[in-house]
């Protein structure tokens, strides 16, 4: 959408478009982070209504920094920190078969390790692992939405699979 | 292969992007690292999240964001973190919802050409050069002083707790004293002018005293040396001139860049060029002249546009 008429983030139609291209990786990103899967969707909600009760502030291209600087900030205020530690991704399988969404491909043990493995990862290594491998995020994207550098991200791209390989051999 | 991968920081992550030379990925992935990585990224392929139904969420946050009016009696439900049993409870939630919501990062950002002079809340003064950026929790920094950095930044410290400045290539930590932290294009440099300052990343970690200078390339040691401080405070907020020494053309363009706001068009030849010198921060033509004369570089500088194109060497 042409934004180049916004003075800020208050127009309905911008704001709700932001919601659809935004909203579904900023949930996904939140469990990649807290990994916790039940509030995720709800704090996605929170920072949008907090972008809209201070919309006035927000430039239009300074919304999707905003979104994800504030819904981190919420959850970092409602989540306890030890019970993020038990906490754990339940991952699900694509589904390969596009005419019967309830197929899944099954995970092998091998799999489950690995998973294992991605939740035993440092927050900062498991949300820039997941957000490259399954939302298909480029380093750049990646370091604008956490506001890295390029480098900081390769840097935990590489660690995190040292770290996956290292756990992995230890099971 | 194992210490290729052992003792580089961004291997992995650069073979995942497909930046490595086709011979590099092919000696990798025919090791038994590379099988072994392989096999992992190809179990990740598999990975998908549950199903999130945007249109519905949409639906949910039109309602709740159309609930201006506290005297609301429809319920708002947050997870379960709110019980809701009266509506004078449900108002208590609403504004409270909206209270702890609030960001709480305090985020001072320049722009090209932009010098901004800030206090901390515990009276430390900082100066922030063009195109940076600083953030602090303000909930924590009475516990402790920590702040994040990209850009520049001059830092008068007062006495106190721990004071400490990160930039994603190492981090300085301080106690009542003043110093210039430099961080672009993965380079660090701290120049340390009153006290003592700590600079460390990693393994590496180095005291400064007055004069003092260090930097840090990707991650590790590049060189220290001594400065002479003619004033207590760096030219960039003295004099308005910018400084650079041992630097490539690359950051110099950049600085100029950041000063001026101008969109410089380079070469990779005349990027990795050498430069150490200085330049005016309030005469664009000068400046580009400054830092461009010494090596014959061909160039158009559109002022209206405020575009500059490298075209090449003369002579070359």
């Amino acid at each position: 959408m042409d934004t180049s008429g916004l003075q800020n983030s208050c127009d309905n139609t911008f704001y709700e478009s932001l919601f659809r291209t935004l909203a579904p990786t900023i949930r996904n990103f939140l469990i990649y982070k807290y990994r916790d899967a039940e509030r995720a969707a709800d704090m996605v909600q929170e920072a949008f209504l907090t972008l809209w009760k201070n919309c006035e502030k927000v430039m239009p291209d300074m919304a999707k920094a905003y979104l994800y600087r504030v819904a981190q900030n919420q959850m970092l205020k409602l989540v306890d920190k030890d019970k993020v530690k038990q906490k754990h991704i339940q991952f699900i399988s694509k589904t390969t078969h596009n005419e019967d969404p309830q197929f899944q491909m099954e995970f092998s043990e091998f799999d489950v390790q690995i998973q294992n493995a991605i939740n035993g990862l440092s927050e900062g290594q498991r949300e820039v692992f997941l957000l490259n491998r399954i939302e298909k995020k480029t380093y750049s994207e990646i370091a604008e939405m956490l506001e890295v550098s390029v480098k900081a991200v390769e840097k935990r791209m590489h660690k995190a699979l040292v770290k996956i390989r290292e756990i992995h051999k230890n099971i | 292969m194992a210490d290729k991968i052992n003792d580089s920081e961004d291997f992995l992550a650069r073979w995942l992007s497909g930046e490595l030379s086709p011979e590099e990925q092919r000696e990798f992935e025919s090791s038994e690292e590379g099988i072994a990585f392989s096999k992992i990224v190809e179990s990740t392929d598999k990975l998908a999240m549950p199903q999130y139904d945007v249109e519905t969420e949409l639906a949910k946050l039109k309602d709740r964001r159309s609930q201006e009016a506290p005297t609301e009696t429809k319920v708002i439900r947050l997870g379960g973190f709110f019980k809701y049993a009266a509506a004078a409870v449900v108002v208590i939630g609403i504004s409270l919802i909206y209270y702890l919501t609030l960001p709480n990062y305090t985020v001072y950002e320049t722009l090209a050409g932009q010098i901004e002079t800030i206090t901390l809340p515990d009276q430390s003064i900082v100066t922030l050069n063009a195109n940076s950026k600083l953030r602090f929790d303000p909930d924590e920094f009475g516990e402790n002083r920590h702040l994040l950095l990209t850009g520049e930044a001059f830092f008068e410290v007062t006495k106190g707790i721990n004071f400490e400045v990160e930039t994603d290539q190492g981090t300085v930590k301080v106690l009542g004293t003043s110093f210039n932290v430099w961080n672009r294009n993965n380079l660090l440099d701290v120049v340390c002018y009153t006290g003592k300052v700590n600079v460390s990343e990693q393994e590496f970690s180095q005291d400064l005293i007055p004069g003092d200078g260090v930097r840090i390339d990707n991650g590790s040691f590049k060189r220290s040396w001594k400065k002479q401080l003619n004033d207590g405070k760096p030219v960039w907020i003295t004099s308005g001139v910018t400084e650079l020494e041992n630097v490539t053309l690359k950051e110099a363009l950049n600085e100029l860049s950041n000063v001026f706001g101008i969109d410089i068009k380079s070469t990779p030849e005349i990027d990795i060029i050498p430069f150490t010198g200085n330049f005016p921060n309030d005469d664009v033509i000068a400046a580009i002249k400054l830092v461009l004369r010494a090596d014959n570089i061909e160039y158009q500088y559109d002022s209206t546009n405020q575009k500059l194109v490298l075209s090449g060497i003369k002579g070359q």
